[in-house]
């Protein structure tokens, strides 16, 4: 009997051993951060500690936050010790190869932080509750986070779907949603959601600037949609129909993916009828990187390689053209709002190391990890400006994220006093030589596309 | 504009490519149908877990033949060996505890396998997704305007070669032999001097090298390789059901049916009514035929 099971536990190890073997590939995923020493993390911990962009300002508030003594508010998170903040996506589901990194990046946001002393003497607890993208796991995880842990506020509520489900909650909670990464119109509702992404309606504004600048004016485009056969893709393609005929062009409709496809046969037969009988010359893309992936494919098995592409968000993640055929991902764009570590901005250095320090070196290539990173900054800002008040809790919060906010140069200057909104954003790609994404073009550029027109009604 | 969002397009070239692309998903469907025939037909076990045996095929292709870049030969016989000995493994350490016990229980364990699998590929391999494999031939041809790919034809031919050598297995060999003796009766296989245990774990290390082939094959045709490619699993099963679960041939009548049906689904009527339509098929021939078009008919002897 013990023969035969150590037989099995030596087979499992072995198996263990193969799959840890294949594991490490050639990117950075799960790697082990980057050695730092001792030496080299002193003095940058003390150069490059988070803090607000205009030194002295950062001073002040730092000598003010010295000074600030909010009571606790267990009922909102804040303990003698802590302060509870929530997140909630996927990290182990479909999409979690795009929403797990703006987790990390709030991570490791966080780590530099609570290195650095925390937030107003206190540490920050970060709590991720990974929901798969199951709107039954979110609720159930809202629930935990908001009765259970007792949040200040949740930093990102991933899922078109699972926001869509909880927004009466959020309100009724009064709970502050910073930087949610999907910005579909029913986040409109409430006065919750601060977005530092561009909203849906802007960014296919944004997608409209930049095919009318790849095709020498919109009035010459003729342009396709394929969207993942979920809320956020219908919400993205009415807008981009809405955004590119008000403008002038042609928009010949919407080819809708199912979500977990693993070929687009029949699209890409609609994609071609489009080119062959009415000029298709673009396509605007929405989907989970994988969803893209599998689009892109499906276009080079249908010979379709001389159209191109311009996708949400989730289209700008590096896989696309890391792991996309080449000579699709060659013209294509993922639009997003923040720029990663190799951009030469201001937070390069700190999210590199902040990257490293939390584990996840090789990471602050990656949009989305800046997401979180400019998240969990923002969220750090916000909570000093409502301990002014003398009272931290979820109302205060949400009255401090009224205002303005430095980026570090991540994305625009924040403004929320006025909307909740924040219309910046560009159309990206990956650059060989930094493997590290990179604009087409200056936030600036696309600046004067954006119609700030929110909400519409789709048939 | 165009006719064919959602709407019935009388392209004949469109309509050749709906067949073709049906008859490519079709070919994969069965590979994946194939693998739960061969389990059920000699174990009476529904494995759930197929999919992620299939899965997990695709991603040691990619460890094998990309990352160790080992030879094409050489990394497909290492990538077979390996799904070999874990489905011993799944046996000896799983599945042979199981025998006798209630059906449902057995299909829970099945279910727990494929729900490791996941967290062990992501715990190994992480969330990002990877290109498709391009070991074999990317070429394609054209067909009264469809487009064929020559990987379509591969896989044709890898499904054919298999459905005959299971035949031939099972009719000319003695292992096949004792399998299908054991799949009839257990008791009287065993009264015979057939090991069962002997029996069922071979059963399971050819269904695992089944999907370690079909992973191989898979991995070269769908649009990226990431942990939501173990749908197949579900989406290949009203093949199986419709060929009958018992029957090697009907699995992949049943797998081109679906396959074309769904493509036509798919592009006359619009996505959401692809796997609508391929249940509703499978629940019709169940209501007519409940053993699927080609499943043996179990006897009750009173």
């Amino acid at each position: 009997m013990t023969r035969r099971w150590l037989k099995i536990l030596a087979a499992l190890f072995a198996f263990a051993l193969i799959a840890a073997a294949c594991g490490n590939d050639d990117d950075d995923d799960g790697a082990a951060p980057a050695p730092v020493t001792a030496e080299e993390q002193a003095p940058a911990a003390e150069e490059e500690a988070p803090a607000p962009a205009e030194e002295e300002e950062s001073t002040e508030m730092e000598e003010g936050a010295m000074d600030m003594m909010v009571p606790d508010n267990p009922d909102n998170g804040v303990t003698s010790s802590a302060i509870k903040v929530g997140w909630m996506g996927d990290l182990t589901g479909p999409t979690a190869s795009s929403q797990s990194f703006n987790s990390h990046g709030i991570e490791a946001y966080f780590e530099c932080a609570n290195e650095s002393g925390g937030v107003l003497g206190r540490m920050i607890e970060y709590l991720p509750e990974d929901d798969q993208f199951s709107a039954e796991t979110a609720a159930i995880n809202f629930t935990k986070l908001t009765e259970d842990d007792k949040v200040i506020a949740l930093l990102g509520l991933g899922g078109s779907h699972i926001s869509t489900q909880l927004q009466p909650d959020v309100e009724a909670l009064n709970l502050p949603v910073i930087g949610p990464p999907q910005t579909i119109d029913v986040q409109l509702e409430g006065d919750q959601y601060f977005n530092n992404l561009a909203h849906y309606g802007d960014q296919a504004d944004l997608a409209t600037g930049q095919i009318a600048a790849d095709v020498g004016g919109i009035e010459n485009a003729v342009v396709m949609g394929i969207s993942l056969e979920v809320p956020s893709g219908t919400e993205f393609a009415a807008y981009v129909e809405q955004s590119v005929t008000r403008a002038g062009g042609t928009y010949l409709g919407t080819q809708y993916v199912a979500p977990g496809a693993t070929e687009v046969i029949a699209q890409m037969a609609a994609l071609q009828e489009g080119i062959d009988n009415d000029g298709a010359n673009y396509v605007t893309l929405h989907g989970s990187p994988a969803a893209g992936l599998v689009v892109m494919q499906g276009m080079a098995d249908a010979g379709i390689t001389d159209i191109p592409i311009i996708g949400i968000h989730g289209i700008a993640a590096n896989s696309i053209w890391t792991e996309g055929p080449e000579e699709i991902s060659d013209q294509t764009f993922g639009m997003h709002s923040f720029l990663t570590a190799n951009n030469s901005i201001e937070a390069s250095a700190e999210m590199e190391r902040c990257a490293s320090l939390a584990g996840y070196g090789g990471e602050h290539l990656n949009l989305n990890f800046a997401h979180g990173f400019l998240n969990g900054y923002v969220f750090h800002q916000a909570v000093e400006r409502a301990a002014e008040t003398g009272d931290l809790s979820r109302d205060s919060l949400t009255d401090a994220l009224r205002g303005t906010f430095d980026t570090m140069g991540i994305t625009c200057p924040i403004d929320w006093s006025a909307s909740q909104h924040s219309q910046c954003g560009a159309a990206f790609s990956l650059d060989p030589g930094t493997s590290g994404m990179v604009p087409a073009n200056p936030f600036s550029f696309y600046a004067d596309t954006f119609d700030g027109e929110y909400g519409l009604e789709i048939g | 504009m165009l006719l064919a969002f959602g709407n019935f397009t009388a392209d004949p070239s469109v309509n050749l490519q709906f067949l073709i692309g049906g008859l490519a998903l079709g070919a994969i469907y069965a590979v994946v149908a194939l693998g739960f025939v061969l389990v059920y037909k000699s174990t009476d076990v529904l494995n759930l877990a197929h999919g992620e045996f299939l899965m997990l095929g695709a991603y040691f292709a990619l460890t094998f033949l990309v990352s160790e870049n080992l030879n094409f030969f050489l990394g497909v016989f290492v990538l077979l060996l390996v799904m070999l000995v874990f489905g011993l493994l799944v046996h000896y350490g799983i599945m042979r505890r199981m025998v006798g016990q209630g059906f449902f229980a057995i299909v829970l364990i099945t279910l727990g396998i494929a729900t490791i699998i996941r967290a062990l590929l992501l715990i190994f391999y992480g969330p990002t997704e990877r290109a498709r494999l391009d070991l074999l031939p990317q070429g394609s041809f054209e067909i009264g305007g469809a487009t064929v790919r020559h990987v379509d034809i591969i896989i044709f031919a890898v499904v054919a070669a298999c459905v005959l050598l299971f035949f031939a297995f099972f009719k000319y060999t003695r292992l096949g032999l004792h399998m299908r003796a054991v799949a009839d009766d257990i008791e009287a296989a065993a009264a015979m001097g057939i090991d069962p245990d002997k029996v069922y774990a071979m059963t399971w290390a050819a269904a695992m090298v089944m999907a370690g082939l079909g992973g191989l094959l898979f991995g070269h045709v769908t649009g990226a390789i990431d942990r939501s490619i173990e749908a197949i699993g579900l989406r290949a099963f009203p093949a199986a059901v419709v060929g009958g679960l018992t029957s090697l041939g009907g699995s992949i009548v049943g797998g081109l049916v679906v396959g074309i049906i769904e493509q036509f689904a798919n592009g006359h009527l619009g996505t959401k009514w692809r796997e609508p339509v391929a249940f509703s098929v499978m629940f019709i021939v169940l209501l007519v035929r409940p053993n699927g078009l080609w499943g043996r008919k179990d006897l009750e002897r009173v």
